[in-house]
């Protein structure tokens, strides 16, 4: 994927300046986004974390820049790529996706290379803090640990077909798309997946997704699910309108070794109060196995100016009474010293 | 829904007044066969929702910079999205590569003489500004 994107990336910087004909077709565009987070456990004891690096000691690895690149290649091609320096990965600059898409008309697209995951109201830019309102997308949909949910990745190699159809106020998508998706420890091949969306007015958005793939994981605690099949299925609402914000997800995940079946789920609500929006999320994973979690977060986000946020949070999480095969309980590496632990996180977000 | 709709835009209106609003119009190149765009094209054109002229033909849309007054008019009665919202719109596009906002045209004179030039150029201006060199589109 890096070697793909990376080659994208330098044809795209030596072909776009001779591309160019009348204007921007050709031109390239920079973006990014910054996210500057500290994370901290309370409760849960020497050397437990919470997916990933999250401690009694706190920890600064969420902390993340990100620069997407984007060109209007001709009439019909345009090209876009993300990378992305994170704390947890020694700060090295890594390619995040990189495709290229063929507008046919404003009804139908194809999507061809490392393309964002269409799955959930928030994957597709889940790595932008500044567009949601929490530190981290709720875990119960977006996690991507090795015995987290499993439902969402952030992108995938393959081909998306994507079609359009609107009407004044309303938009309906339908997304097909397949290839192989990389996992931490093996991957994920033959995926396949379907997306319907309707969005209205960009104030209610609906979501209805399904894929399901063969896992390929040639080593490591989660072997024995080499040759599983993996499905998915997900259904999403989300509502914006000036002062209230709602969201609620569900899904669940099926695989041949039914121990990891799971359903979870959220449902967020806010309301905007000027520059400040408080939030409360409750979120919940089952798994078959014995070893999901509970979880409520209240926070609040403030507009700092228009292309910065302030966010502050506190998570309540309770894990299952049952460890998976690596010891962990819910979304913690071992068990925590108390029952229910509290997460405390404070963010500043920016996009320029 | 397009009561609710036509009441916002007349509450866009009234915020800058009947009069305002009409002193903004659409601009196309010379070249362009179009005549005139319904208000839910230019809202989708400037959205990046639409990336084809209807009828087809590929469309570039600039906008005029942030805080001018000729941009505030034209937001408030064709696109209606506050400040921060339109940031976190763009932000979920940009970062998805979905698109990226309008180019941005620093006055009208600019936006003139790149619609003149681009034929796939969607701009808008003060009406006292246009010329001959540029194509003025109804709305429908």
């Amino acid at each position: 994927m890096n070697k793909f994107g990376q080659l994208c990336v330098a044809t795209l910087c030596v072909a776009a300046p001779f591309t160019a004909t009348a204007g921007e077709i050709g031109e390239i565009q920079w973006h990014g986004f910054l996210t500057s987070a500290y994370l901290a456990t309370s409760g849960a004891g020497e050397g437990v974390h919470y997916s990933g690096d999250v401690s009694d000691e706190g920890t600064t690895k969420d902390t993340r820049l990100g620069l997407t690149v984007t060109t209007q290649v001709d009439e019909h091609w345009r090209f876009a790529a993300q990378m992305k320096a994170k704390r947890d990965n020694h700060n090295r600059l890594v390619m995040d996706w990189a495709y290229a898409t063929y507008d046919h008309s404003d009804q139908f697209a194809i999507n061809v290379g490392e393309v964002k995951f269409p799955v959930g109201l928030y994957n597709e830019y889940v790595e932008v803090g500044y567009t949601y309102p929490w530190i981290r997308a709720p875990e119960s949909a977006y996690n991507q640990d090795d015995f987290g949910p499993d439902l969402t990745w952030i992108s995938y190699s393959g081909l998306g077909l994507v079609y359009t159809w609107a009407t004044d106020e309303t938009e309906t998508n339908l997304n097909f798309f397949g290839g192989l998706l990389d996992l931490a420890d093996g991957h994920i091949n033959q995926m396949v997946g379907a997306q319907v969306g309707f969005n209205w007015a960009d104030m209610l958005r609906l979501q209805l997704s399904a894929t399901t793939g063969i896992m390929e994981i040639e080593e490591g605690s989660r072997v024995g699910m080499d040759g599983d099949r993996h499905t998915t299925y997900t259904a999403s609402i989300g509502l914006d309108m000036e002062s209230l914000v709602f969201s609620t997800e569900i899904s669940t995940a099926s695989m041949e070794m039914d121990v990891m079946d799971s359903t979870s789920g959220y449902v967020m609500m806010g309301y905007r109060f000027g520059d400040f929006m408080p939030h409360v999320t409750w979120g919940k994973w089952d798994v078959k196995g014995g070893w999901g979690q509970e979880n409520i977060t209240l926070g609040l986000r403030t507009e700092l100016t228009s292309n910065t946020a302030l966010k502050v949070e506190v998570k309540e999480v309770t894990p299952g009474d049952n460890p998976n095969s690596n010891g962990g309980y819910g979304l913690f590496n071992k068990k925590p010293e108390e029952d229910k632990v509290l997460i405390y996180g404070v963010a500043l977000e920016l996009v320029f | 829904m397009k009561t609710y709709v036509s009441t916002l835009m007349l509450m866009a209106v009234l915020t800058f007044t009947a009069a305002q609003a009409d002193e903004v119009v659409l601009i196309v190149n010379p070249a362009n066969t179009l005549s005139e765009l319904t208000l839910k094209d230019v809202k989708k054109i400037y959205l990046g929702k639409n990336k084809f002229f209807p009828g087809g033909g590929r469309v570039i849309p600039a906008d005029q910079p942030e805080k001018s007054t000729v941009r505030e008019i034209f937001y408030a009665v064709m696109i209606d999205k506050s400040a921060s919202k339109l940031k976190v719109y763009w932000s979920k596009r940009i970062f998805t590569g979905k698109g990226t906002p309008p180019i941005i045209k620093k006055g009208d004179e600019a936006m003139l003489a790149w619609v003149a030039e681009q034929p796939l150029a969607l701009g808008y201006v003060y009406r006292n500004s246009v010329n001959d060199s540029v194509k003025m589109l109804n709305l429908k």
